[in-house]
């Protein structure tokens, strides 16, 4: 099917995006706070992945090689958004007092539905969001992160610090519901 | 396993099998997009592949019209018939005679040489060129078998001694062949294979200034946000192999942010440069020297909430080395083909960006104006070809003109978009002065 796609087949290129377009829009849905943005990207990304797909060498995982062009999408809208919106939060800040805090205890997501997870990470501030995705799902460490969003390590890991935090109030909130 | 890791770890699980239910008209949105991406490319192939095929359709045709490679010309011998015996000029001491005499002579033409007293003995004239011309002997007698082939022009020229008649017997072109080889035959063509290498020889170093406009700009109308920075530096061919790739080759055409339009320009390269220039062989020369280039780029964003503006500056100083070749000469016109390369490098540049936020909601404004120094971590490498023409003025000095294109490799300096960077060929107009010595 790869093969076909790098021959620009219009029938292996709709069998691929059927095949993986429903996880990479949960890939989107994580970073993109509303719908809208979240489609936007998905199209681009397919966009992306079908004009540029003859440089995908065939080494590594070819959902790894898909993922990371949606986030670097989403990562590209954000950093758009934060442009528009920079006045308006508080990223960039830095708290060195956060980093003297404990790692919090272990959270306990297991009990909470996917989706309602899912809720809760999208309505993390923008800048939270995206470093937590970043750390959590893709696995980079905050000097990377730092580089890539154009601001300071400690501001990544306020921000994900803080994301923690939210996701933590969010979900003890939803437990306690649950088992009151 | 720390409890940090247990908790990226349950995050991952949960969403490692994750799947969202897409737009129910995704993929026909996507494939309407590639078929626009495809008809664009295609209109671009055309385009260079036409550019490419009128390149050479000219200067295939130019060398067919001009039937090149011409041979020497020796279209100029000129037969004349001394009729006044008074005048007894000898073929060896011509230029002290017409000294001699020039001031008297009110209309005398150097190409006749009267080399003989007597009537009816007649001079082979033959020029190569308007400078340089050789005188040779010649029987008449076969002027006179062939009085048919000739075309005859009479002429009279007036001196202290009377005046005197000639007769300029100017064969046709089949005889002047003739001739010509019956003269070769005999022995005596070095002495115009010379003449011909001599007038034609070429002054074996040039140097050039030149100013270099480019014809190829670019320019973006999208209603999705764009920056000419990139927080980036990856290759998109790379990215496989890398975490993140380059943000500037995100193909934002597409994304429907309703209330955003974003332009951006790269304006025509320009360039000014000195060169030098040697000739290696006859006609084809090697030529290198200094360029410097300047490259400008803007970027607006206009929304209802949001204004941003960049502009980008980019001073670039390059080593080019290119080949010449003159491949043909009309009159005094030349025409030269030239292909070669040239190595960049920035060597100042400057990234502004004014940004003005209007927030209805908390009835405020925010602006923002950043100003940084910023340079490009890699140097570009470029090949080009062209065609020109030059003219010479005046004494070694000529000007010369050259249309042509480069194409810039990939020298993945993603961080800031410049010309170089979208678009990878860039047509140009040089136009200088060269000086042979």
């Amino acid at each position: 099917m790869i093969a076909a796609c790098k021959k620009q087949n219009r029938n292996a290129q709709k069998a691929l995006y059927e095949l993986y377009a429903p996880k990479m829009m949960a890939v989107c849905l994580r970073y993109c706070q509303d719908n809208e943005t979240a489609r936007d990207v998905l199209h681009d990304g397919f966009l992306q992945v079908f004009t540029q797909i003859g440089s995908y060498s065939g080494k590594g995982s070819f959902e790894g090689w898909l993922r990371k062009i949606f986030v670097n999408l989403a990562l590209e809208n954000y950093r758009q958004e934060k442009k528009k919106f920079h006045f308006l939060n508080d990223y960039g800040k830095e708290n060195s007092e956060l980093f003297d805090v404990p790692e919090d205890d272990c959270l306990e997501v297991g009990d909470i539905p996917r989706q309602e997870l899912l809720d809760i990470i999208r309505k993390m501030p923008e800048g939270y969001r995206t470093v937590f995705n970043l750390v959590v799902f893709e696995d980079i460490p905050h000097k990377e992160i730092a580089a890539m969003l154009g601001i300071t390590e400690n501001a990544s890991r306020s921000q994900y610090f803080r994301a923690k935090t939210f996701l933590q109030k969010k979900v003890q909130s939803m437990l306690k519901k649950k088992y009151i | 396993m720390n409890q940090k890791d247990i908790f990226k770890e349950q995050l991952k699980s949960v969403f490692s099998d994750f799947e969202a239910p897409v737009p129910s008209d995704g993929w026909e949105k996507v494939e309407q997009s590639l078929n626009a991406i495809r008809r664009s490319r295609i209109v671009r192939r055309n385009w260079y592949m036409g550019s490419a095929a009128a390149t050479v359709a000219i200067l295939l045709g130019s060398l067919f019209f001009f039937n090149l490679p011409q041979p020497v010309k020796r279209d100029l011998p000129v037969f004349s018939e001394e009729m006044t015996p008074e005048k007894t000029n000898n073929v060896d001491t011509q230029g002290a005679e017409i000294a001699k005499n020039g001031a008297a002579e009110k209309n005398s033409d150097k190409n006749i040489q009267t080399g003989y007293a007597r009537p009816k003995q007649e001079v082979l004239l033959a020029r190569h060129t308007s400078k340089k011309k050789i005188e040779l002997t010649t029987a008449s007698s076969d002027l006179e078998k062939v009085p048919e082939k000739m075309v005859t022009v009479e002429r009279s020229t007036e001196n202290e001694a009377g005046t005197t008649r000639e007769r300029i017997v100017q064969p046709n072109q089949d005889e002047i062949d003739r001739l010509i080889q019956e003269f070769e035959n005999a022995g005596k063509a070095t002495l115009f294979e010379g003449l011909a290498l001599e007038e034609e020889k070429s002054k074996p170093f040039m140097l050039a200034l030149n100013a270099r406009g480019g014809l190829t700009s670019s320019q973006k109308t999208v209603n999705s946000p764009m920056t000419l920075r990139s927080a980036s530096a990856v290759s998109p061919s790379d990215k496989a192999d890398n975490a993140y790739p380059a943000y500037t080759t995100i193909p934002f055409n597409t994304r429907s942010v309703a209330d955003n339009v974003a332009e951006m320009e790269h304006d025509q390269p320009v360039s000014f440069g000195i060169t030098v220039s040697k000739t290696i062989v006859e006609r084809l020369s090697v030529e290198t020297g200094l360029v410097y280039t300047y490259l400008f780029s803007r970027a607006k964003n206009t929304s209802v909430d949001f204004q941003n503006q960049e502009t980008q500056h980019f001073h670039y100083l390059g080593i080019p080395v290119n080949l010449n070749y003159n491949f043909l000469n009309i009159g005094r016109l030349g025409l030269f083909a030239s292909f070669g390369g040239m190595v960049e490098k920035d060597i100042y540049g400057e990234f502004r960006s004014t940004g003005q936020s209007v927030s209805t909601e908390l009835n405020s404004t925010s602006r923002e104006v950043v100003s940084t120094r910023i340079s490009q971590k890699n140097p570009q490498f470029s090949v080009s070809a062209g065609v020109g023409v030059f003219y010479p003025i005046y004494g070694g000095f000529n000007l010369y003109g050259k249309v042509g294109g480069a194409y810039y490799f990939d020298a993945k300096n993603y961080e800031y978009k410049t010309i170089y960077t979208d678009k990878k060929i860039v047509f140009d107009l040089n136009a200088g002065i060269r000086f042979d010595f």
